[in-house]
């Protein structure tokens, strides 16, 4: 029966390293958020969040706007009743590489295609949420997370 | 039993772990190309960019001439000389010897299997290139060994944009890529070219530029995207006319420069330019803010690669209604280069290009004698090839020969020989084809010039029909065992036969619905025609000499022959019967889709009375469905609201109709 536990728990490392080597794009995602949006999780209340980083600078419904280091608007929040449903950050200056992350290529799609360009932006998607990454620079461009 | 548990998890692991190094699998989301349905991005496709076919050649300072040999070599042999000590090496099975590292290092780069992105290698695709060109003993330079493997021209080309440009265009390198032609690498060297020189190179380390496969899309693109800034190229890109391939090079190479330029287009002095705000994943801006296309509206990543594209190409129009943007790209970008003139874009000092064009005018008037050469002709056709000093003699060359293809045009061919023995040109010269192109040229250009202005005459009547029925037939998608293939004719008129016939659709009568189509076939031919584009047939040739009038007489003259054309044939009821289908499939699945609207439009709907939820919820639909999915011209679907009170339960106030019901309702109505 340890056998089969130990194969168990092999089968579900193996599994995980084949989607993210080593570490998970949300955790490390997360890590790269700058401090006070690190904080910000899925159903994290209203209140929670405005105490930590203030009061949105546009708010449209249920969507509220954060302007961050001069950037209209960096951060995305949406609210179901009144906790974080998902929220999206657009990293400014220094954006994290995507070499530690080893991405299945095959789950990358075009990102903002429009007319004749696909300009060059690329979108991973899982349950998660989702990375959209510059695939000339090969950096991570923004982040939404969904759960 | 545990033991067939075991096997199991260790052939389910080995079969995730063996997936990502199966040399067969993609590891690039691709599609074929057929299989694209997005309406909107199909209706959206305009000619937005900033410079015609015609204007973006006539560009000053634009890069015209292809590379030829002995500059490719002269390239190779000042690059061999900057190390100073040589390597012996083996790259994946090719031994060299007493080579050039920075060659070595470019083969390594060209012969290296990566992913579709180059983020890493791909060791399970990785090819044997001594096994499969067997390139030692012959070769034992880099040169000759992509010789062996892409032929010389193209084997030279690759090899040059990688060491020149840092862009890797090999196929042999990147996922999902197929081999460039000639013609194909040309033009990405000449859009690449047409950079400034401080942005060269522009790629970064071993950056990839290669044509995708052949026939397929990226996913998440619509069919008619040319081209990303990783860089992959498209078959739109292949289909595009070569000077807006060029163009497309140069955009994408612009949104590389972006980057190059630490993400110039989402600064703030550059978002600001366009009040550019970004919510979510859409990008608002300012309605007041002023753009040099309509694909520059899209959002600020697009913006900026127009605004340097039509910078380069088209410069005055820009700089005239859009002066603080044209600013902005001429001091952040081009170091204050400008390309409103030759003068202006030039690195030739203007006395010195002005002596010489009077040296190369009397040069040709003296070896064609009889001939004398408008200054104003010279100043247009020929300085536009010089932009660097010293000028090259194939410069020289190809400028003599603009300017003798210009006397040619109005003279006798006995001109040509003159030219041919001046010029000591023999029957093997390589020149001779490029003559003989534009000899060809010529020919074709009075030749058409011909028709239009005899458009009556019976003779050109013939020769024309001949001509369109071989348009016609290359263009439209052909009957394959009972089923209709090609992508642009059917893609095309299947979302443009739903648009703009859809009432006709539903009235059931094959001969308005043959008459629409008709008509939205040559109103959209026309519209894409006059871009020097197309989308039915091929592109109208129109020779640049001719006029204004005579260009519209030809247009005409096309025009009225292709509709002659489809009210004679039968295929375009083939098309219709395809697209009917498309259309019905495309009404079940909005009536079908009733809790999307319940939950997202419409929340108030428990407070309807029937009648109301009948003509808000399905007869009123959103704009988006006004646009696409009900008959134009009418208030929704006809029969439909009667239908809809009937089949509505007075307490739930939702259909109550089974998906049977529907399709017979459906398929009653459009037949």
């Amino acid at each position: 029966m340890k056998k089969l536990k130990a194969f168990f728990a092999l089968s579900a490392f193996l599994f995980s390293i084949n989607a993210f080597s080593k570490i998970s794009w949300k955790e490390y995602v997360y890590s790269k958020l700058p401090e006070p949006i690190r904080f910000i999780k899925i159903k994290t209340d209203l209140k929670s969040v405005e105490k930590n980083i203030g009061k949105a600078q546009l708010v449209e419904k249920n969507k509220h706007y954060y302007e961050l280091e001069g950037f209209k608007y960096s951060l995305e929040i949406i609210y179901q009743n009144k906790g974080v449903k998902e929220f999206s950050y657009t990293f400014m200056g220094n954006r994290p590489s995507i070499d530690t992350l080893e991405l299945e290529t095959a789950k990358l799609t075009s990102y903002l295609p429009t007319g004749k360009s696909g300009g060059r932006f690329l979108k991973f998607e899982d349950k998660d949420g989702e990375i959209i990454i510059d695939a000339v620079s090969k950096n991570i461009y923004s982040v939404r997370i969904r759960k | 039993m545990k033991k067939i548990i075991i096997v199991t998890i260790i052939f389910f692991n080995f079969k995730i772990l063996a997936h990502d190094d199966h040399e067969k699998l993609p590891c690039i989301q691709k599609i074929p190309l057929e299989d694209y349905k997005d309406v909107e991005a199909i209706n959206k496709h305009l000619e937005w960019h900033g410079a015609t076919n015609s204007i973006i050649q006539k560009a000053p300072c634009k890069n015209l001439s292809t590379l030829n040999p002995e500059e490719l070599n002269s390239y190779f042999f000042k690059k061999s000389q900057e190390s100073k000590s040589n390597l012996n090496a083996s790259v994946h099975g090719v031994n060299f010897s007493n080579e050039s590292p920075a060659l070595i290092d470019a083969f390594t780069s060209l012969t290296t299997a990566m992913d579709g992105f180059g983020f890493s290698k791909v060791p399970s695709r990785q090819k044997n290139f001594q096994k499969d060109f067997s390139i030692n003993p012959e070769c034992k330079k880099v040169l000759c060994a992509v010789t062996k493997i892409w032929g010389e021209d193209l084997g030279k080309k690759i090899l040059y944009i990688n060491l020149k440009h840092h862009f890797n265009a090999s196929e042999y390198a990147f996922e999902n890529s197929d081999r460039l032609k000639l013609d194909e690498i040309d033009d990405v060297i000449m859009g690449m070219e047409d950079l400034p020189k401080h942005l060269i190179p522009l790629g970064r380390s071993n950056q990839r530029l290669t044509h995708f496969s052949r026939g397929y899309g990226l996913k998440g693109d619509s069919p008619y995207v040319a081209a990303n800034s990783v860089v992959m190229l498209f078959d739109t890109w292949t289909k595009e006319p070569r000077f807006e391939r060029q163009y497309s090079v140069f955009h994408e190479m612009s949104h590389n420069v972006a980057t190059r330029l630490g993400d110039m287009d989402e600064v703030p002095s550059w978002l600001k330019l366009s009040g550019w705000v970004k919510k979510g994943d859409s990008w608002n801006k300012n309605p007041n803010a002023c753009f040099t296309t309509e694909y520059g509206l899209t959002n600020p990543f697009e913006d900026y690669a127009e605004s340097l594209s039509t910078y380069r190409y088209n410069p005055k129009p820009f700089k005239e209604s859009c002066p603080e943007k044209y600013n902005f790209i001429k001091d952040k970008v081009f170091k204050g280069k400008e390309y409103l003139s030759q003068e202006s874009c030039s690195d030739v000092p203007s006395d010195k290009l002005s002596k010489f064009a009077t040296s190369l005018a009397a040069g040709v008037e003296k070896e064609l004698a009889s001939v004398s050469l408008d200054k104003k002709i010279i100043s247009e056709k020929c300085l536009s090839t010089f932009s660097q000093y010293p000028i090259s003699e194939e410069n020289i060359k190809t400028c003599k020969l603009i300017l003798v293809k210009e006397q040619l045009a109005q003279n006798s061919s006995a001109n040509l020989k003159i030219l041919l023995s001046k010029e000591n040109i023999q029957s093997n010269s390589p020149q001779l084809a490029q003559i003989q192109s534009q000899i060809a040229e010529i020919m074709i250009s009075q030749g058409m010039l011909g028709i239009a202005d005899d458009s009556i005459s019976e003779t050109s009547k013939n020769v024309f029909n001949e001509n369109i029925n071989q348009l016609i037939n290359d263009s439209l998608p052909k009957k394959n065992d009972g089923k209709i293939s090609g992508l642009e004719g059917m893609t095309n008129f299947s979302y443009s036969f739903n648009e703009n016939c859809r009432q006709e659709i539903w009235d059931g009568i094959q001969a308005s619905r043959r008459k629409c189509a008709i008509d939205f076939i040559l109103k959209d031919e026309k519209k894409w025609q006059s871009f020097s584009s197309s989308r039915y047939f091929k592109k109208l040739n129109i020779p640049e000499s001719f006029d204004k009038a005579s260009i519209e007489a030809l247009r005409e003259r096309f025009h009225s022959e292709i509709e002659k054309q489809l009210i004679e044939s039968d295929i375009l009821d083939s098309f219709m019967s395809k697209s009917i289908e498309e259309t019905k499939k495309m009404t079940k699945q909005y009536f079908s889709n009733k809790e999307y609207f319940i939950e997202n439009e419409k929340s108030d709907w428990k407070k309807m009375t029937p009648q109301d939820f009948c003509q808000k919820m399905y007869n009123s639909p959103s704009d988006y469905y006004v646009k696409y999915i009900i008959p134009k011209n009418s208030n929704g679907y006809p029969g439909f609201l009667s239908w809809c009170e009937e089949k509505q339960s007075s307490k739930t106030k939702r259909f109550t109709f089974s998906e049977k019901e529907l399709n017979d309702w459906v398929d009653s109505k459009i037949n």
